[in-house]
């Protein structure tokens, strides 16, 4: 299964924002999307989700052999502070993500089995999502992807606010899934990035490019990285 | 002094300037025209901000022109039955709504704005400048519109000038006195007022309610003089040579008081949260959200109900209305509970109160028209059912599922459009047969004829009412969706509407139309707009639902 985009050109006003970007994503590979700010990875993630609408260009999902045009239902989102209904209990969000997904689930799990797999406490389960940590909701939204399994998981700034212990369970987490999806997130913490990505893509100067591999884990990788996105246009 | 009112206006011309150029480049046309280039251009930002000064400036007279006009001439001519409107009734009328509504109305100083959050805690500006350069704005603001606007309005009741300079000068101090009222207040109950939703409720009936009741004391009681009493005080000299010395006082108070930071700090503190972008902070506080909040003690358990026969949206929704009872449902029971008290006590007192039991009766055989009177009775009950249930909604449901794109799929908007009209429907439907059971529980106790026909046209248009307000609010919100994820309303159309429907109800109420006219009207306009409405969401909802 292969996430490709294909000449996708994206501007606000006169600001640009992708000029005839290419890429391609591959299944089983966490990718690490970094860039300074204001360079487009949260744009990014809005055109491949179908929130904003390309200027010209196409986004590809390719599961079998055949490219068909990204569909919103093939897309599972993370935003860097959770939203979440605040007036369902934790159990009933989950009964409620399971309803309206049933078509796509197999191997259904009971609810109390699916709380196991992220490690949402007995007790916990059954409170106002209202009154959730910031790491519980996190948790949640990871488990509507290990219920539904859409093929692409974005994540936009996660396991920036979590404590030590949450960030890697999430990171474990991750790990786990990714043998089943393309997951992509974006980042600003480069030590994350190293840790927990296959791949590290660029997005500077409207376009992403891949990072060479062996540079990802040597030593001189952030001094690399700076060199890069400081060469201005 | 002049220098800080040059800077507050500096400030919020150049805010006026900026959001309309922002929003000029949101239209079609202006699009390609305008290039982000046009922030940089200073020469034409000065400009265009003086010329946004001067347009917000005779804005406020307009606005004041047709507040008068609303509130001295038309609310009297409907209090008066259409007959001719004179000037006590015009005085009496501004008397209440503008004199004692503008002692107890908002305050430049305390209530919280945007502008008073850059200049205060952005630009650093000294709290006790800041709030004497507003309370001087404002005056000015009043006094060149208020003046203007009650003496040419004046003429059109055959006011003279002097009692219209009278008059309106009594206006612009009752703000001057409400300044210091709200300082006074906002101190001791650590609390404020302008944005506080009790005071407000508190405000907008208190004020109509002294209004009625003087008419009706005025009615049964003409030799007392009341309402001309009360016009001939507020346009004499030494009324307002007393409103005059108050306002002295008050400037004074003003001038010398020193707490200023303090007094307004928690409107600055209310404003920086709201500045804070929900996505980082859904505990967000906000006063238009600010009753909708649910509370973990208090709504976390529902009883005596299984939510597992339902599946989907409709577990979703009727888990929405089983945790939001308290707000949402019990208000109508409650409202219920008064109209059946009501009647218990007419009947006690039809029953054992002999002296009482021919008002009662008469009041019975003539109840039908009083039937101007509902519209405005269902209104505001269902403002509970069916407006704050559309706010509880976005606030603690659509606001982060909209977010998903399995819940923006045109069948979802639809179908829990569907489910949510039919529970609201349920709930209005609830109060309006106890209206209607009431009316025939106390029409046959009383021994009145019934007349099969106008009975069952009354039934029709209360449960018609019932239906419109059900639609009205829920197609407003699928189809405006005015709260923006900061939590603020964005779309004007729909305070418009919504101040719309409150003048029409209020209207009609002192209208007192007969029956048979107007229940047709009600039931004909109910059905029209029912159908219209459910057409236009079913077409435009998929579409207009969304986050903005």
């Amino acid at each position: 299964m292969i996430l490709k985009l294909e000449n996708i050109n994206k501007s606000f006003g006169e600001k640009q924002i992708f000029n005839n970007a290419n890429f391609t994503f591959e299944k089983g590979k966490i990718y690490g999307l970094l860039g300074r700010n204001g360079a487009g990875k949260t744009t990014l993630f809005n055109c491949i989700s179908g929130d904003l609408k390309l200027d010209s260009g196409n986004i590809y999902l390719n599961e079998n052999i055949e490219d068909t045009p990204i569909s919103t239902d093939n897309i599972g989102m993370v935003y860097s502070t959770p939203i979440l209904p605040d007036f369902l209990t934790g159990y009933e969000f989950i009964k409620f993500y399971i309803d309206i997904n049933k078509d796509k689930v197999d191997n259904l799990k009971t609810i109390d089995e699916y709380f196991e797999i992220v490690k949402l406490e007995k007790e916990d389960r059954h409170k106002l999502i209202k009154s959730y940590s910031h790491g519980m909701k996190n948790k949640l939204q990871m488990l509507c992807f290990i219920i539904s399994k859409p093929p692409v998981i974005l994540l936009d700034e996660p396991l920036t606010s979590f404590d030590v212990v949450v960030a890697l369970e999430m990171k474990k987490l991750l790990k786990e899934l990714k043998h089943d999806h393309i997951i992509i997130f974006s980042t600003h913490i480069l030590q994350l990035a190293t840790d927990l990505c296959d791949e590290v893509v660029i997005l500077h100067q409207h376009i992403l490019s891949e990072t060479n591999q062996e540079l990802l884990h040597s030593p001189e990788f952030e001094a690399k990285l700076i060199d890069i996105l400081k060469d201005e246009e | 002094m002049f220098n800080n009112i040059k800077t507050i206006s500096y400030v919020s011309g150049t805010t006026k300037t900026n959001t309309f150029f922002y929003f000029l480049k949101k239209l079609p046309i202006f699009k390609k025209l305008v290039s982000d280039e046009i922030y940089s251009f200073l020469d034409i930002k000065a400009f265009v901000s003086i010329v946004m000064v001067v347009c917000s400036t005779l804005f406020n007279i307009f606005i004041k022109f047709a507040y008068v006009f609303i509130f001295g001439i038309g609310i009297a001519l409907t209090a008066k039955n259409y007959k001719s409107i004179d000037s006590t009734l015009f005085i009496f009328s501004l008397t209440v709504f503008s004199i004692l509504g503008g002692l107890l109305k908002g305050s430049a100083i305390c209530d919280p704005s945007d502008e008073k959050y850059t200049c205060i805690k952005l630009l650093k500006m000294p709290a006790k400048d800041y709030c004497i350069s507003k309370f001087i704005l404002s005056l000015f603001n009043n006094t060149i519109s208020f003046i203007p606007a009650v003496i040419v309005l004046g003429l059109i009741v055959k006011l003279s000038i002097l009692q219209s300079l009278l008059l309106s000068v009594n206006i612009v101090c009752a703000h001057v006195i409400s300044e210091v009222i709200h300082m006074y207040l906002n101190k001791k109950f650590n609390t404020i007022l302008g944005s506080n939703v009790p005071y407000s409720f508190f405000y907008i009936i208190f004020i109509p309610a002294v209004f009625l009741s003087i008419l009706l004391l005025d009615r049964y009681y003409t030799h007392l003089n009341i309402i001309p009493t009360i016009s001939d005080i507020s346009t004499s000299i030494p009324f307002t040579l007393i409103m005059i010395c108050l306002s002295d006082l008050c400037f004074i108070y003003i001038k010398k008081y020193n707490n200023y930071y303090d007094l307004i700090k928690k409107s600055l503190q209310q404003d920086e949260i709201k500045k804070v972008s929900i996505r980082q902070n859904m505990q967000g506080s906000n006063n238009t959200f600010k009753d909708v909040k649910l509370k973990d003690d208090k709504d976390l358990v529902i009883k005596g109900k299984n939510f597992d026969k339902y599946t989907g949206y409709q577990y979703l929704n009727e888990i929405f209305f089983a945790r939001h009872k308290r707000l949402l449902i019990k208000p109508v029971y409650n409202a219920i509970g008064v109209i059946f008290g009501v009647t218990l006590v007419t009947l006690i007192s039809y029953f054992l109160v002999p002296t009482t039991t021919p008002y009662i009766h008469d009041i019975m055989a003539e109840f039908l028209n009083l039937f101007s009177l509902f519209p405005f009775l269902i209104y505001f009950v269902t403002l509970f059912s069916s407006e704050r249930a559309c706010r509880a909604m976005f606030f603690n449901c659509d606001i982060s599922l909209l977010s998903y794109s399995y819940y923006r799929k045109p069948k979802v908007v639809l179908e829990t459009f569907k489910i949510r009209l039919i529970k609201i429907f349920k709930t209005n439907l609830l109060l309006c047969l106890s209206i209607c059971l009431c009316y025939l529980i106390l029409m046959i106790a009383t021994k009145n004829v019934i007349n099969i026909y106008d009975t069952g046209l009354f039934f029709i248009s209360i449960i018609s009412l019932g239906a419109f307000f059900s639609i009205y609010h829920l197609f407003a919100y699928y189809i405006f969706q005015p709260f923006s994820t900061e939590l603020n309303v964005k779309n004007p159309f729909y305070s418009i509407l919504n101040v719309v429907i409150y003048l029409i109800c209020y209207v009609s109420m002192q209208l007192r139309l007969p029956l048979l006219g107007f229940a047709i009207a009600v039931i004909s306009i109910s059905i029209i707009f029912c159908i219209v409405a459910l057409i236009l969401v079913y077409k435009l909802a998929p579409k207009t639902f969304r986050i903005k």
